[in-house]
């Protein structure tokens, strides 16, 4: 490229333009609501830092915002354990030497991805529904009928169950990413292992494992950004409500019933709902850059 | 990579032509899909279009076929009805005429649970002066959609909340008379469950249902009178009191025979158990007749007022449910004024209650109804005092609101097996806010 | 049988491979009966998805998607999506190549930082930034408005685009462009002439993992666009539900209706999404 500003200015405006207006301009200034008072058309008024005393002190608030924090963690953990758990077995899996059919595991595996969670979210509603949903259907054909739950509506299984619907349709992203990561392991230290005497299980622990930790990283970072922002899955399935009895309650859902989801006579309270908004922020912020500081120096582009 | 590129241009020519197609309806090519195009198409002798939004989408083709009697009476003017979902309705609407972009009309809930849209300067004064025919309503009827002696809507639906029975199940049981107390009721239940049919078709997940259609039914039947509602939202007595302990003791006692695992149905559950025939009897009102004659004919379907505690129901709920208003920055001001004033007439009325089955004018001139399952509902309140739905006077302007509260309680209860007494007392502590 | 003469070794890994194959299969099954489910349960009667679930339709009923195409107008919500997904994906791959241009050639600290500055929106979620994005189209006439979340899905898009085409710029020997310049090509003939050509796999895999979430966003049409005619297919789908709540079959034909674009182009293209996913891992 030669050296000239003009161009270079040129090239980079009409994105930088997009992205300052449409993203930046907009997080910056919707944090900055936080210290204010507003209802969402009047006027707004200054309040310092009122709305997060309110949010954290008075508990028609903060016992909504703690249980949400609560459940988004529980969400975060059951993800992680059930997506990237399942995605690391098929990988490996596929993966396997000697194997056929690779690829097309890997695009069905992929095919949720695609669909919307809007679509999964319905879905996994009629599957969950307790009176006629395949899966308590299911459990009575097969003797089971002990085990059925009202899933989406007892405190116990809802959350648990909306995360098995988020992971169904995810699990083959991380899948895939892991299978690039395996792939990416020269044969010879198979050969080498092999030769040393290791079994499948001491070679996929011991060798493919802290060679694909790094991706592994990356996909736990995606898992977390997403996962504290969520929203639709829930929205989909249960609604804004948190029902039951807030088990499925979360920061999105929180923040979206405040601002917007207002119902009845309620004003909307656009100041506390920035003030979730800000929370949410530094959250990912804070946690994304701990998790870069601790495991992230080695994988700098 | 060239049949990459080749795909993604028959993708491209596909949609294109789907669009095409989508055009043909409105006179309209593919790129006029922007909005901005849209508006500027319309010169001025071109008929006016009002856009009218409410929470109705079950009764959309009802009112679509409404508004056409309105439209062969004025050519000029063509009304198209667009519903939102009624669970975002609130939301939704709050977003519009925060943004400017409402509807021309604006269906409305009352009291304080439509106060935050009616007086928040969006929507249009309506007096006897623009609206002559606001003259036939009762104050009564007008008063739910005031603040500060302004009026803000046209009275349009009532309701009443009871219970829905499907009469060839009763049949089917022996059953020849509905009951007149919950003893009664609650006989009849396990004669049902005996016979192998489901008695309720209900669920306590979605928060509405339960404060609306089956705490509040219960509620006026048990205390029977105005007076203790009264006396509730001036706070001389509060939600430890004993008649709604012995409201959700009832509800207890019912929730035997609501189907299995009722905690995670919805209302859209129920009402499924209900028209498909597999319960015999519902909890809800009136509202639900045009949906229900138009999504199942066959559904042989009767009514009764909930049973009082020891002797028949001296009290029942009717609600004033939809106000009609005016968005006060429509650029159609006229239009939308000469649509509400036909809609306050006798025939506008009519044409309601009669189109959009379960729905009652307040006018009160326009009595004439058609239907019989109408005049069978409109029936249940003769002879009783007639109540606004418990909790949407007042009690919804801070959190948490009245029907969060008692969702909540209700689901602590049979959930949580909290007695009915300790369910009250939680109920009171939800609620506590109101009292300060 | 008489293979059983064969070396016990690999009779044993046979039994072990079988077993993988039966995971996976099961595997496979479990990620495609929900999609098997939707299908039949919009051609099944109402009664029937209550009574039986789980089994194939008695007789197969397509009223549903006649319902969806003649009374609800889906041809208009199709329109619509495909305005939307395409015109910002069109706009969105111009900047993006311009900016991966300008920040893979022209090294310097300005543009080391503002390709941390960029990728830094890849953790951010707009959503967060919904009050004032709400605020802001007001102000420029562009809620209700399809060309208000064109812009949005732009802005949003930018920083993984960025992200994937500079790492593909970045791979190439910066020799054919200074042969270009010789010949007395300017940066422009440059870019397009020589770099876009030899980025095409990389355009394409952008191109497709763009379109999957534009197409399937619900959230922002939820909150600003308000009429009936403006909607989304996904939206359309979303408010659907209250007027057919109990229909299911209509409720699914919909569901179906709205996945089907995204899944067409998932096959047609899983090579180049599957390839830029692997290279987006790696050099992570």
């Amino acid at each position: 490229m030669k050296r000239s500003n003009w161009t270079y200015c040129a090239f980079v405006l009409p994105a930088f333009l997009f992205y300052a207006l449409f993203m930046l301009y907009p997080l910056i200034t919707s944090l900055g609501l936080s210290f204010f008072s507003w209802n969402g058309y009047g006027a707004k008024t200054f309040v310092g830092f009122d709305n997060f005393v309110t949010l954290f002190t008075n508990p028609a608030y903060s016992e909504r915002f703690f249980g949400a924090l609560k459940n988004n963690t529980l969400f975060f953990l059951y993800t992680i354990v059930l997506q990237n758990g399942i995605a690391l077995l098929l990988a490996a899996f596929v993966n396997m030497r000697r194997m056929r059919g690779m690829k097309f595991f890997r695009s069905i595996f992929f095919i949720p991805c695609t669909l919307s969670i809007i679509v999964v979210g319905y879905i996994w509603t009629l599957i969950y529904n307790p009176l006629w949903g395949p899966l308590n259907f299911g459990l009575n054909a097969v003797g089971l009928s002990a085990l059925k739950q009202p899933w989406l509506g007892s405190e116990k299984t809802a959350l648990i169950a909306v995360a098995v619907a988020n992971a169904w349709q995810y699990t083959g992203t991380p899948m895939i990413m892991l299978l690039a990561g395996m792939q990416a392991i020269p044969d010879e230290l198979y050969e080498a292992a092999d030769l040393d005497g290791a079994g499948a299980w001491k070679q996929f622990w011991k060798l493919t494992f802290p060679l694909i930790a790094p991706v592994m990283f990356i996909i736990s970072t995606i898992v977390f950004v997403s996962n504290y922002s969520a929203f639709e899955i829930i929205y989909a399935m249960v609604g804004s409500t948190g029902s039951p009895n807030y088990a499925t309650d979360i920061l999105g859902t929180f923040f979206y019933r405040i601002c917007f989801g207002q119902r009845l006579g309620l004003q909307p309270n656009m100041g506390v709902g920035a003030a979730i908004a800000t929370c949410m922020f530094l959250i990912i912020g804070v946690g994304v850059v701990l998790w870069f500081r601790y495991y992230g120096k080695d994988s700098e582009l | 990579m060239k049949k990459f590129l080749s795909m993604f241009l028959v993708l491209v020519l596909a949609f294109s032509l789907v669009a095409c197609s989508a055009g043909t309806q409105p006179a309209e090519s593919t790129e006029a899909t922007t909005p901005a195009e849209e508006s500027s198409a319309a010169p001025a002798a071109e008929p006016v279009t009002l856009r009218f939004t409410g929470w109705r989408t079950e009764d959309e083709n009802a009112i679509n076929a409404m508004n056409e009697l309105f439209m062969a009476e004025n050519p000029n003017i063509k009304v198209v009805y667009e519903p939102v979902q009624a669970t975002e309705y609130d939301t939704y609407l709050q977003t519009a005429l925060a943004n400017g972009t409402a509807a021309d009309i604006i269906m409305m809930r009352s009291y304080s649970s439509g106060k935050t849209v009616y007086s928040g300067g969006k929507i249009l004064d309506l007096s006897t002066e623009n609206v002559p025919n606001l003259s036939m309503f009762p104050a009564s009827a007008i008063n739910a959609w005031s603040s500060d002696g302004k009026s803000f809507a046209v009275p349009a639906g009532m309701t009443i909340e009871g219970v829905h029975y499907n009469k060839a199940i009763f049949d089917a049981c022996g059953i020849t008379k509905t009951p007149d107390t919950v003893e009664e009721l609650l006989q009849d239940c396990q004669i049902i469950k005996d016979a192998g049919y489901l008695p309720i078709a209900g669920g306590i997940a979605e928060a509405w249902y339960v404060s609306e259609e089956i705490t509040s039914s219960i509620l006026m039947a048990t205390v029977g009178s105005s007076d203790w509602v009264k006396s509730l939202y001036a706070k001389e007595i509060d939600f430890t009191d004993p008649a709604y302990v012995t409201m959700l003791s009832t509800l207890q006692k019912l929730t035997a025979f609501y189907p299995d695992f009722y905690e995670g149905l919805g209302y859209e559950d129920s009402q499924n158990l209900f028209i498909t025939g597999q319960a015999a009897m519902y909890m809800s009102g009136s509202f639900e007749l045009q949906y229900f004659t138009e999504t199942n004919p066959d559904l042989q379907l009767g009514c009764f007022a909930f049973p009082g505690q020891t002797a028949a129901p001296t009290a029942i709920n009717f609600t004033a449910a939809i106000g009609v208003g005016v968005y006060a920055d429509s650029p159609n001001l006229e239009a939308a004024l000469t649509y509400v004033n036909w809609l306050a007439s006798k025939e506008g009325g009519e044409a309601y209650a009669n189109g959009v089955l379960g729905f009652f004018s307040p006018n009160s001139e326009a009595t004439a109804l058609t239907n019989d399952l109408s005049k069978a509902w409109i029936g249940l309140t003769a002879g009783k005092e007639t109540i606004h739905m418990l909790g949407y006077e007042t009690m919804t302007e801070s959190s948490p609101d009245y029907s969060t509260a008692v969702a909540d309680t209700v689901y602590q209860m049979c959930v949580n097996h909290l007695t009915p007494e300790q369910a009250a007392a939680y109920m009171q502590q939800q609620m506590s806010w109101y009292f300060e | 049988m008489k293979k059983v003469v064969n070396v016990k070794k690999h009779r044993k890994i046979d039994v072990k491979i079988l077993c993988v194959y039966v995971i996976l299969t099961l595997y496979t099954l479990y990620t495609l009966y929900p999609i098997f489910l939707m299908i039949i349960t919009s051609m099944k009667a109402n009664l029937e998805i209550m009574k039986n679930p789980t089994g194939l339709p008695q007789t197969f009923s397509f009223q549903g998607y006649i319902t969806l195409f003649q009374k609800e107008n889906f041809a208009r919500y199709f329109a619509n999506s495909a305005f939307v997904t395409i015109v910002s994906s069109l706009i969105l791959l111009v900047v993006s190549i311009l900016l991966a241009y300008a920040l893979s050639r022209y090294l310097s600290r300005m543009s080391t930082f503002l390709y941390f500055f960029f990728l830094a929106g890849m953790m951010i979620p707009l959503r967060l930034g919904l009050l004032s994005l709400n605020d802001l189209l007001n102000s420029m006439g562009l809620i209700d408005n399809l060309w208000g979340l064109v812009f949005i899905y732009v802005a949003q898009n930018i920083p993984f685009t960025m992200f994937l085409l500079t790492g593909f710029i970045k791979m190439i020997p910066t020799s054919m462009e200074e042969v270009a310049y010789i010949d007395g090509a300017n940066t422009w003939q440059v870019l397009w002439k020589v770099i876009v050509p030899l980025i095409k796999p990389a355009i394409a895999t952008t191109v497709v993992y763009n379109f999957i979430p534009i197409w399937n966003d619900v959230f922002f049409p939820l909150i600003f666009i308000s009429s009936k005619p403006n909607r989304t297919l996904i939206q359309a789908v979303t408010l659907f539900f209250g007027q057919y709540a109990t229909n299911w079959n209509l409720v699914f034909a919909a569901l179906t209706v709205a996945c089907v674009p995204v899944i067409v182009v998932y096959i047609c293209c899983s090579k180049y999404l599957i390839k830029g996913m692997m290279a987006g891992a790696l050099k992570g």
